[in-house]
């Protein structure tokens, strides 16, 4: 009986549905980011913004006229099977035309098999460039940390000249991994060897036997390999521990807004290169973080900034791919973007042939609070 | 009258251990409760402390209805169960247990301190500061009765305070039990020990697969022929 | 720097103390392994967080704290194990119901922070430093301390000196006949609970003070400790957590001091393999108790 219903209900509904005019129609996106567990700091600005990136652009009729985005947000619970899951859903049920998905790429180069099963393009900000290799269909919005942190390290080489580098970073998390090699090997390879290196968990907090062992090193300046709360936790026991209060300090991508309201007046003097500066007056990033702010009660972080952007390129790539948009036009699209606008680094993403974007990250140096470009 | 049962039921794990048993107790009497394994003895004074809940049937304590009274409850009334196998607290020290006691005295007063049960039992002022577990089963015993005695007991139930003791032992428990009862204390003694237990009571009843079978004085079960084949144990059995 | 790691290992181990101990009095007393004592220290931090936004002074939101996750710790209790205690499946159920507290919990602290690690305003605690000789501490580790080991102090002399300690200790020892003596079962599970609770709370303030970082994940690695805190201390045994925790703490920072630091997680969990192959109890576990699942 129930199954007789429901047959009957589908069958109406698609008599309904067909009834409306051909031109309107729906284009889905699919959102599939770590809402819970330990990587929902990152999912879950990066959906916030995805959803008010989405909003936006119906609002203004980006696909024309009739036209709309549709959004299916999903949790991916930090969980490969949860993944697999939601692919298969977003490809199969949904029929969405590209994915955005989440920030552990150890997980994306895990999935990336699957979308070349699936074929559907999807869009995401690992921190390394190895999903790339595993899947045509997989795509970066940001470029690699490592190549973020090259102009960092050369930087440092040429204007700081460290003499008593130590260097602390997360062991359990590829990415903080490749970006402190990518800063320490260049500098070693200038002279410039490490006198203390250390590493710790992504869930650690208690850094007090660190900190004083770091601190009789007397270093003159520190590496950090974490992300931005933890980082900024990091340096106020260093500081607490005794470090210098001139202390250098050196930071990964994803340092903010976090990093600045947890640490105070400890973490002057940090130097990082930047996808996100929250203190552009580039319009559109103006006008991205008032909106932002406005909906969610708190300014949009680094993550935040990366989801929207994801939502718009998504976006222009469905426009490029009018009439008639498929997943392999879509991919195609990005393969093929060239200034498209976005709120990271200098506002405008290109697409390059190793398909790690361009988008002029900066280097940035606090001081009073505030990050300002280094001299 | 201290207790008065009327028609109660109960089951245990699905069984129906007991079928409608009426007693009563009066103030200042030692009254014993015999029969078989498993014809009911522990239910119906699991029922009488509030551990297992009636299925029918009336307990009235001391003028107030008991049954569906939870048992700290209970025991903060004056009934006090001494259960089967001591059930010492091994963790806490003679003392502590001794202590724990005293709780469901509550406001009423008692004739029993931790000097009176010491008096009664000499061998827990010794032991004071060991812990319950290192006792010996007798001295459990006497530390499971002189427990009960700490909370002011208007009855008290006993549940095979015998088992597992030797003859000796067994006697000494019975002596302090007899000179608790002439001292005024209500108690009701279930027994497997049908002899001994009916030896140091004046009235005893007899429970069958959860039925009252017999009930009378004390000296009367003693010779009755058909209690001494099941439970007395003196003729050879068939 | 010995000297400056030893006195690092005590705060941190009192404060591993602090947060296994609560942890330890649920497991000796009703045999459960309550997973959401992370959550319930979690939202200590998150009370005290927010007493202090709203301008209270840094003592009331102490106490706020502890009063608030002691009740959390007790509404853990109703909801998540009260429920299936009749099932007769109360030591494995409960492990399983108590993993689904947590994550309400967590879900819930992470709602209220929008996932973001929140810190106690800078001006909270007077941020200050003194030196003797080699050795430098802070006056935030000194209260720490003394706050630990009063509360410590205040749970030793309630657990083995009063009569409610009594009445727990006999509930933990055999519920049916603590019942039979007076004790009422559920005023000694409502204690134990909001005990365990306060005390989880005021840890989660230690922590979020010292390390900056009010996290809704925060509660997993010291769950994660307290396990070994326990084990190692024997489990169940209160003196054993106290101790337990302080000789991880050291332990720990001295491993972090003079070895990789990469080894130190591989090191602990080594000691404390060792230390099972050579005492199964744990330190301070008697000999006699049967450890696990089988104990009644």
């Amino acid at each position: 009986m129930r199954g007789i219903s429901k047959l009957r209900g589908l069958l109406l509904a698609g008599a309904v549905l067909g009834s409306f005019p051909v031109a309107a129609a729906e284009y889905t996106i699919a959102s599939v980011k770590a809402l819970t567990g330990p990587l929902a700091f990152v999912g879950v600005p990066e959906a916030n913004a995805v959803k008010m990136a989405v909003d936006e652009l119906n609002a203004s009729n980006y696909l024309g006229a009739g036209n709309s985005i549709k959004l299916v947000s999903n949790d991916d619970q930090n969980d490969r099977a949860q993944i697999t899951t939601l692919l298969t859903r977003a490809a199969k049920v949904d029929n969405a035309l590209i994915v955005l998905g989440g920030a552990n790429s150890v997980l994306m180069i895990a999935v990336a098999p699957l979308l070349n099963d699936l074929q559907i393009p999807m869009i995401s900000t690992a921190q390394t460039a190895a999903p790339l290799a595993a899947s045509k269909w997989y795509l970066k919005v940001t470029a690699s940390s490592e190549l973020q942190v090259a102009p960092l390290a050369q930087y440092a080489i040429d204007k700081i000249k460290p003499q008593r580098l130590a260097a602390i970073w997360g062991r359990d998390n590829d990415g903080h991994i490749n970006n402190m090699k990518a800063f320490m090997g260049p500098l070693a390879a200038k002279g410039f060897k490490p006198i203390a290196e250390e590493t710790i968990l992504i869930s650690d907090t208690d850094f007090g036997a660190l900190s004083t062992k770091i601190a009789a090193a007397k270093p003159d300046a520190v590496w950090l390999g974490a992300n931005a709360a933890q980082a900024a936790n990091l340096v106020i026991q260093l500081k607490q521990a005794g470090v210098s209060s001139n202390v250098v300090l050196f930071g990964t991508a994803g340092l903010g807004v976090d990093y600045l309201k947890v640490g105070g007046k400890a973490v002057e003097n940090t130097y990082f290169s930047i996808d996100y500066n929250d203190q552009s007056t580039n319009p559109m990033n103006v006008r991205f973080a008032q909106n932002y702010q406005k909906r969610f009660n708190t300014p949009p972080d680094n993550w935040a900034a990366v989801g929207y952007s994801e939502t718009m390129i998504a976006a222009r790539a469905i426009k490029d791919s009018m009439p008639n948009p498929t997943r392999e036009k879509v991919l195609d699209a990005i393969m093929k973007m060239k200034g498209a606008d976005v709120v990271l680094g200098g506002g405008k993403w290109t697409q390059k042939a190793d398909r790690i974007p361009e988008y002029g990250p900066a280097v940035m140096v606090v001081r009073n609070n505030k990050p300002v470009p280094a001299q | 009258m201290m207790l008065e049962v009327k028609d109660l039921a109960a089951a245990y794990s699905g069984i129906e251990a007991l079928r409608g048993v009426s007693l009563h107790i009066e103030q200042g009497e030692m009254v014993a409760l015999i029969g078989a394994n498993g014809a009911g003895k522990s239910t119906l004074l699991n029922c009488l402390s509030g551990t297992v809940r009636a299925k029918r049937g009336s307990i009235r304590f001391d003028g107030s209805e008991i049954v569906g009274t939870r048992p700290h409850r209970v025991s903060r009334m004056g009934l006090l169960h001494v259960p089967e196998g001591r059930q010492i607290l091994f963790e806490l020290t003679v003392e502590e247990n001794l202590l724990l006691g005293e709780l469901a005295r509550g406001s009423r007063t008692s004739d029993y301190g931790l000097s009176e049960v010491f008096k009664l039992f000499p061998i827990l002022q010794e032991r004071r500061l060991q812990r319950g577990g290192t006792l010996s089963g007798g001295q459990q015993q006497m530390l499971a009765i002189g427990r009960a005695l700490m909370g002011g007991p208007k009855l008290l139930l006993l549940d095979e305070p015998s088992l597992g003791l030797s003859p000796i032992i067994t006697d000494q428990v019975f002596d302090a039990l007899q000179a608790l009862n002439a001292a005024g204390l209500t108690i009701l003694l279930v027994e497997q020990n049908a002899n001994r237990a009916l030896q140091v009571t004046k009235r005893a009843y007899l429970l069958e697969h959860g039925e009252l079978a017999y009930q009378g004085n004390s000296a009367d079960l003693l010779h009755d022929e058909k209690v001494i084949a099941h439970y007395l144990g003196h003729l050879p059995s068939a | 720097m010995i000297a400056q790691q030893l006195v690092n290992g005590i705060v941190t181990g009192s404060v591993y103390a602090l947060f296994a101990l609560g942890f330890t009095l649920i497991f000796g007393t009703f045999k459960i392994l309550n997973l959401a004592h992370a959550g319930v220290f979690m939202s200590g931090a998150f009370i005290g967080y927010f007493a202090v936004l709203n301008g209270l002074p840094l003592w009331l939101a102490l106490v706020l704290a502890m009063i608030g996750s002691g009740l959390i710790s007790y509404i853990v209790e109703l909801g998540a194990f009260a429920t299936i205690r009749g099932s007769g499946q109360i030591e494995f159920g409960a492990l399983i119901s108590s993993i689904g507290a947590n994550l309400c919990l967590m879900s819930l602290g992470q709602r209220l922070s929008n996932t973001k690690v929140l810190r106690f305003p800078f001006e909270t605690f007077p941020v200050e430093f003194y030196e003797f000789g080699p050795v430098r501490f802070s006056f935030l580790q000194v209260i720490i301390l003394l706050v630990v080991v009063v509360l410590l102090m205040a749970m030793m002399f309630y657990l083995y000196k009063t009569s409610f300690g009594r009445q727990i200790r006999a509930v933990s020892g055999n519920e049916r006949v603590a019942s039979l003596l007076g004790v009422n079962p559920g005023l000694v599970y409502f204690q134990t609970f909001f005990i365990s609770g306060a005390l989880a709370g005021v840890a989660g303030i230690m922590i979020g003070l010292s390390f900056n970082s009010i996290h809704f994940y925060m509660g997993e690695p010291y769950l994660l400790k307290a396990f070994v805190v326990v084990v190692l201390g024997g489990l169940g045994s209160v003196h054993g957590a106290v101790v337990a925790g302080m000789l991880l703490g050291i332990f720990q920072n001295l491993a972090v001091a003079y070895l990789p630091s990469a080894l130190t997680e591989t090191i602990i969990y080594g000691l404390l393999f060792v230390v099972l192959l050579v005492k199964p109890s744990g330190l301070f576990g008697s000999e006699g108790v049967q450890v696990g699942v089988a104990r009644r």
